[in-house]
């Protein structure tokens, strides 16, 4: 077989100001210059600040409702900071660290960086309209985002470009063989707008609409977010810590008991709600393979740093990627447990399910893409991550704010439910003015999750300026030879060719 | 530069092609002439640090060998299972010659490396990829057609039935508001089997709604009061104090008070709206 060599600058960035060659000629004549990587994380890292103010805010009014009336009423604030959260910010970064893999899997120079581009910005664009339309009340109420079809369709219309940008790259791939993380990148650009779909068909109102909006918000959040982020941290944590893959046949275990069940996860908030009994009992047996997932991919990214725990407080990218998959570990966890009938009979309908999705959301969701962007960043921009400590603080107020949030969400859900039952037992009435004193000790702990959410809120300032200055300070080097390596003497197995990956510090 | 770029092509052992693209790259990185670099690959001087990855050790023939000659890959030493394919393997560290000098006006801010030691090698597996995005898809289609599809098909379920509300076109606007307003983040209009709604079933006077039923604004969370049959518990005088701020409750005003009010004093199903279980 041929040789296919490769040796390339990936960084568009030259060391010297006035060589001005190959400043655009990284990947070999392409564009390529993580130019979409780049504008996708500056991007993303926005849309976290504005999501992060935006959730607290909400938070605040479920607590001392009426604080804020009009435009911030908790029903149309809730709707923005879900819209901010899981479109501006974590899927615009998920694309962003797609964009990130794909040349350095495949072999080839990214495909439709334009598209990519274009798409990412379209989406940013829209997002905010979004917002600005819930926000005035000319939102429709159905779906996870409210989106009226006006900003619905087109929203759809964006989040297929990661799609398209990633079908045509692997297709076009030099490399033949396929590592873990495109897996997940594969899956994912078909999760995205397949689930974001379901929810923008929901109808208004009933059944249908209700199960449409709960299977589109927590497939969103189980498939996609931490999905996509395992795989960026299979990537990421290989590329840190220099150690192999602990095991592939883990990986895959991870990766399809997550595909099989994460979407009927959904259904599980609805338990004793208006769904068939034999829906109620697939859905409990298929959430029990979702902890499965979140176990073999937590232990298989644990054994992969093995040499390196000692060392973790001093490395960022482990550091978040070991975070983000302790909290899908725990929130999967949870969101099996909350499917089972005899506790959905106490969770159900409680602040337990906004518990469970805050923590996928920003613990899991948030730390891997910490991860990713911690390690792409120098690779990226050519400058060397500013503030090691900032972003040691970032990763320590986020693992505690968050996880803090979650446990008294989860407890206030706890307490409401017994709550409901044992008023309904003592004659209490669970509606109208009985409501104040069944609710006492769980609008306390909900009152406390403010106090932590603004803790994980300063983690996430910290992030934001981690990114910020690492973009702005000082002139950006060449750093990263990527190449694909000559066929060694494994060509003709089955394990085929490597793909060598090589970080230098050109400059 | 033809003649380099043979040269280095031949000691390279790639396409030509490649490598000019390889070349370009690195100069724009060194900082120095593209012809440099092919000299350098070729077996010339030293001037850039680094030749682009081999297949083979270099030719003996008269060209000398570039400057840092790749080591060829390593065997997986610390692969956990000798007959998986797929490893990270760390290769053995190459000797990296001295980059080539930035000038004093341009150095980064911070130091830009991110690591040292032995390169990782991430190895695949030759593996058809569309298997995943197929897969995924197929698997996921499957999962909402039967939670999504399926479900609002059947019109019966434990304490299902139709209610049949004559909503007025003012009670009409008001669902409409109370769904544009997100009300049902906080309210459920879902009376559940089981003990905690129990005493909310038997004032409601009514079980849970009907599959297929499509008066109900179900709701997901249950912030506030649930709001099933709300009609038939809570006067009107009462419902008007609520929304307008009596008891913390979010202020509305004109039209769109109006129009909720109507829509929840008609929130009223009697038994004998009652269909199926």
């Amino acid at each position: 077989m041929g040789v296919r060599a490769l040796n390339t600058t990936k960084n568009n960035q030259v060391a010297h100001p006035n060589e001005r060659v190959g400043r655009y000629a990284a990947w070999a004549g392409t564009r390529g210059s993580d130019a979409a990587v780049k504008w996708h994380i500056v991007c993303s890292t926005a849309f976290l600040a504005l999501a992060g103010i935006v959730w607290v805010v909400a938070m605040v009014e479920v607590r001392f409702t009426g604080t804020l009336t009009g435009p911030f009423s908790y029903g149309r604030v809730r709707s923005v900071a879900l819209l901010l959260a899981l479109v501006g910010w974590l899927t615009l970064s998920l694309a962003g660290g797609i964009y990130y893999l794909l040349p350095r899997l495949t072999g080839t120079p990214l495909r439709r960086e334009g598209l990519a581009l274009a798409g990412g910005t379209a989406t940013a664009g829209v997002t905010v309209v979004g917002a600005v339309t819930v926000l005035l009340g000319w939102g429709d109420g159905s779906g996870p985002f409210a989106l009226p079809w006006w900003v619905a369709f087109p929203l759809l219309a964006t989040l297929m470009t990661p799609m398209a940008v990633t079908v045509s790259t692997v297709r076009h791939r030099q490399e033949p063989n396929i590592y873990v993380s495109l897996w997940y990148a594969l899956a994912g650009v078909v999760w995205l707008p397949l689930l974001y779909l379901v929810g923008a068909l929901a109808p208004a109102s009933s059944v249908g609409g209700a199960l449409s909006e709960s299977v589109a918000l927590f497939g969103l959040s189980n498939l996609w977010v931490v999905g996509m982020g395992v795989g960026l941290a299979y990537y990421v944590l290989v590329k840190d810590t220099r150690n192999p893959l602990a095991s592939r046949q883990l990986a895959r275990v991870g990766f399809w008991s997550l595909a099989f069940a994460a979407a009927w996860s959904g259904a599980g908030p609805l338990v004793f709600g208006p769904i068939p009994d034999w829906l109620e009992a697939v859905v409990f047996l298929m959430t029990l393979a979702l902890p499965i997932s979140a176990l073999a991919n937590a232990a298989n990214l644990a054994l992969t740093a093995d040499q390196v725990w000692a060392d973790w407080k001093g490395r960022p990218v482990v550091a978040a990627a070991l975070g983000g998959s302790f909290f899908a570990l725990w929130t999967t966890s949870l969101t099996s447990f909350g499917s089972v009938r005899s506790a959905a009979a106490v969770v159900g309908l409680t602040p337990f399910w906004d518990g469970v999705l805050y923590g996928t959301l920003f613990g899991a969701g948030g730390l891997f893409v910490a991860a990713w962007t911690y390690q792409a960043l120098p690779s990226v921009s050519g400058r060397g991550l500013a503030g090691p400590g900032l972003a040691r603080l970032h990763l320590r107020l986020t693992f505690w704010g968050v996880g803090l949030t979650c446990a008294l969400l989860v407890g206030a859900g706890l307490v409401s439910g017994y709550s409901w039952t044992g008023g309904s037992f003592t004659g209490v009435s669970p509606t109208g003015e009985g409501w104040g004193d069944l609710t006492g000790m769980s609008s306390l702990l909900v009152g406390l999750s403010i106090l932590s959410g603004l803790v994980a809120l300063a983690g996430q300032g910290c992030f934001c300026l981690v990114t910020f200055r690492t973009f702005t300070s000082g002139r950006p080097a060449a750093q990263e030879i990527l190449s694909i390596a000559p066929e060694d003497e494994s060509a003709g197995s089955e394990e085929g060719n490597g793909l060598e990956m090589r970080e230098e510090q050109g400059a | 530069m033809s003649e380099s770029l043979e040269a280095a092509a031949q000691v390279v052992g790639a396409p030509a092609e490649l490598v000019l693209r390889s070349a370009e790259a690195r100069a724009g990185a060194d900082g120095v002439s593209v012809e440099e670099v092919l000299q350098t690959w070729a077996g010339g001087s030293a001037t850039v640090s680094s030749p682009p990855a081999a297949p083979t050790p270099p030719p003996t023939s008269t060209p000398p060998p570039p400057p840092v000659p790749p080591p060829p890959p390593a065997p997986v030493p610390a692969a956990p299972e000798p007959d998986s394919p797929v490893s990270v393997t760390p290769t053995p560290a190459p000797p990296r010659p001295p980059s080539a000098p930035v000038p004093a006006s341009a150095p980064p801010a911070q130091p830009a490396a991110t690591s040292t030691g032995p390169p990782p090698v991430l190895r695949g597996r030759r593996d058809r990829p569309f298997r995943y995005f197929f897969g995924a898809a197929a698997l996921l289609i499957m999962s909402l057609v039967v939670t999504v599809v399926l479900p609002p098909l059947s019109d019966t379920g434990r304490g299902a039935f139709h209610s049949r509300i004559p909503y007025t076109e003012s009670a009409r606007s008001g669902q409409t508001e109370y769904l544009v307003e997100g009300c049902a983040g906080c309210h459920t209009q879902l009376v559940r089997p089981i003990v905690a709604d129990a005493q909310l079933a038997a004032m409601a006077g009514q079980g849970g709604v009907t599959l297929s039923d499509t008066n109900q604004v179900i709701g997901r969370q249950r912030y506030g009061p649930d709001l099933a049959n709300v009609g038939n518990r809570l006067s009107l005088d009462a419902i008007a104090a609520i929304l307008s701020g009596e008891g913390g409750h979010v202020r509305y005003r004109g039209d769109r008070m109006d129009s909720l009010v109507a829509y929840l004093m008609e929130s009223k199903i009697s038994t004998e709206d009652a269909v199926g279980e």
